[in-house]
């Protein structure tokens, strides 16, 4: 695989080649264990492979214990996968030696959940803002990073005198744009957002998710963004990928996942969202899910989705589904009768 | 309810009063122990057979003994002023070592987890389990009373709880998401132990120190009154209790007055301390 990429590479335009690709990509946690007992085998992330383009956002969408975040700290470099590859701009960063990598991903970086917790309390938001250059930008002059900081930091909306103050001292969604000026201050080309909005109020999450995409605009980064909130992913992606239980169940174009939704897990997740319309609202029929997502140390056989699907048959118990496109649908799915 | 409200301002007022009587006692001896015996009334060291033994308020050739002579005539008043830096120096620079050491280790144990835990763990315990004096005794016995030998003996005495509490509170801290930032930058160990695991443990430190502080003295004046302590011109304040000892029946002024300096510099320290931990207690923090 890492062959074929590296061999296409003069042939290819430099376009083809996706700033980030994932193929197989399995996170594996064992817990417990002991002298006497087997440690259990949790697949938190299995076999995903997706892809991101310069300047676009790929939304992961999926609910808790889904397997998001994991997937989101092994692309940051935070976990190192068990298995399958990670490629930036075509090059394979799960294989590197220690230091390449770090010099590699360097232009990853991350925006994290919690506001108030991503930001360190002693430090002043100037400070906070200005450390990845102190890391990688030591040819600049302390001067020449304070104003490079405090120039991202306008950008974001947080003044001059806000940012000598300290991280308790802002709201929710300035504590969030402080993160997102940290992630964005060396010329990163991929920020990785997860849940960056669902610890703010709604209102300051509109205003959080609009400063993202005109960021993006001006600055050309692409994002993942990773929410278990649909709506939330619906508007800002390009591309949409639904995950249940640690596997990709659909992936494709944001409008196709969203309008016509092949999958019954997605069917239902697009059901679920709220319709700012009372008619149609009071006159759809949703289909609701019952019952809890698997315990991901026994996960079902066949399709993972099978006990809470209800076209489940029982091929459905048998056979792993594969993530193809079926018929004439433009987006992949994971699903034997999509 | 306005007798609660009473009570509770009286009780502020008490507290405040207190932390202000520590302040200026802790203030005073400090001031003692950098301008060393030029404050002392009279000499420390000068000795007179005629003055043995003489109460407090005796008046002898040189002045009044405001608190008295010992043994050998020398003045009591003098010898405590005397004895105030090497007991805070000792306990000082020990209590400084403990520290480094403590929060050095402790650190690096809280970050990296796993082998360095159990090994930190092990030996805080066997040190735990150790009685102090027993070896303290052995290695003052063995090699030559010094400053630094003291020094060293007091803070092998007191850096446990120091790497303790910088091993759990690094614990805790590594899990912030702060920390993931700083790994997602690629920034070094060094970086974050140094810029933002640091800071975040300082506080409790400094309230720790403080606490440890009260310890060591108590342990040089220990090793003093048993006879290892610094080797210094005039006696030290735990010296002076044991070279009291003896007359205790008869002259109570040679143990009571070194004992209450020690009592009064301890519980100064203790009280400073406690202010401390109120004050950088992030609960007690305003947004």
């Amino acid at each position: 695989m890492l062959s074929l990429v590296h061999s296409n590479d003069s042939i290819k335009p430099r376009s083809e080649i996706p700033l980030l690709e994932t193929s197989d990509l399995t996170k594996t946690y064992s817990i417990g264990g002991g002298m006497f007992y087997e440690p259990l085998q949790l697949q938190a992330v299995s076999g995903v492979s997706i892809r991101v383009e310069k300047g676009r956002t790929l939304g992961i969408v999926g609910e808790s214990g889904c397997g998001k975040s994991t997937l989101s700290r092994m692309l940051a470099g935070l976990t190192p996968p068990t298995s399958g590859s990670i490629l930036l701009d075509g090059c394979d960063v799960t294989g590197l030696p220690n230091a390449e990598r770090k010099r590699v991903l360097r232009d990853v970086q991350m925006v994290f959940q919690s506001p108030y917790s991503s930001l360190n309390p002693r430090m002043r938001v100037a400070e906070i803002v200005r450390e990845p250059l102190d890391v990688h930008m030591r040819s600049l002059s302390k001067k020449e990073r304070d104003e490079r900081a405090l120039s991202i930091l306008n950008r974001v909306g947080i003044s001059r005198e806000m940012a000598r103050r300290y991280p308790h001292q802002l709201s929710g969604g300035q504590q969030q744009r402080v993160g997102i000026a940290r992630a964005l201050v060396s010329e990163v080309r991929l920020v990785i957002c997860d849940e960056p909005v669902s610890a703010l109020d709604v209102s300051v999450q509109a205003q959080v998710i609009n400063l993202l995409r005109e960021l993006q605009r001006s600055l050309g980064v692409a994002y993942i963004f990773v929410s278990h909130d649909l709506a939330v992913v619906a508007n800002i992606s390009d591309d949409i990928a639904v995950m249940y239980l640690g596997k990709v169940v659909e992936y494709g174009r944001a409008e196709d996942v969203l309008q016509r939704p092949r999958h019954p897990y997605t069917q239902a997740l697009v059901d679920s969202a709220n319709i700012p319309d009372p008619v149609l609202e009071k006159s759809r029929k949703p289909r609701i899910l019952t019952g809890e997502i698997p315990r991901p140390t026994d996960p079902p056989s066949g399709c993972r989705f099978r006990t809470r699907c209800w076209m489940a048959q029982d091929r459905c118990a048998v056979e792993v589904p594969a993530l193809v496109r079926r018929g004439n649908s433009p987006q992949a799915v994971a699903c034997h009768f999509a | 309810m306005t007798e609660a409200v009473a009570r509770a301002i009286s009780a502020l007022r008490l507290n405040r009063a207190v932390l202000a009587i520590a302040l200026i006692v802790l203030a005073i001896l400090v001031a003692l122990a950098i301008t060393g015996d030029a404050l002392a009334p009279m000499d420390p060291a000068q000795q007179s057979l005629r003055a043995r033994l003489k109460p407090p308020g005796f008046e002898g050739r040189t002045g009044i003994h405001w608190l008295g002579t010992d043994a050998v005539g020398r003045d009591i008043l003098s010898l405590i002023v005397a004895g105030a830096r090497p007991a805070l120096l000792v306990s000082g620079l020990a209590v400084a070592l403990a520290g480094f050491i403590g929060v050095l280790v402790g650190m690096f144990a809280g970050f990296r987890g796993g082998r360095m835990v159990d090994l930190l763990l092990y030996i805080t315990n066997i040190q735990l389990a150790f009685p102090f004096f027993l070896l303290a005794v052995t290695i003052v016995g063995i090699v030559r009373p010094s400053v630094s030998l003291v020094v060293f003996v007091i803070a092998l005495g007191c850096w446990v709880p120091f790497a303790r509490i910088a091993y759990s509170e690094t614990m805790q801290i590594v899990e912030q998401e702060y920390i993931e930032a700083v790994h997602v930058m690629r920034g070094t160990t060094f970086r974050i132990l140094l810029r933002h695991v640091l800071p975040n443990i300082l506080p409790n430190i400094i309230v720790l120190a403080t606490f440890a502080l009260g310890t060591a003295i108590v342990m040089e004046s220990g090793l003093s009154f048993v006879g290892l302590g610094v080797p210094t011109r005039t006696p030290t304040w735990g010296k002076m209790l044991s070279e009291g000892r003896d007359y205790m029946q008869t002259a109570w002024w040679l143990t009571v007055f070194p004992g209450f300096a020690i009592f009064l510099l301890v519980l100064s320290i203790n009280v400073c301390g406690e202010r401390l931990r109120d004050i950088t207690d992030p609960k007690l923090m305003g947004r």
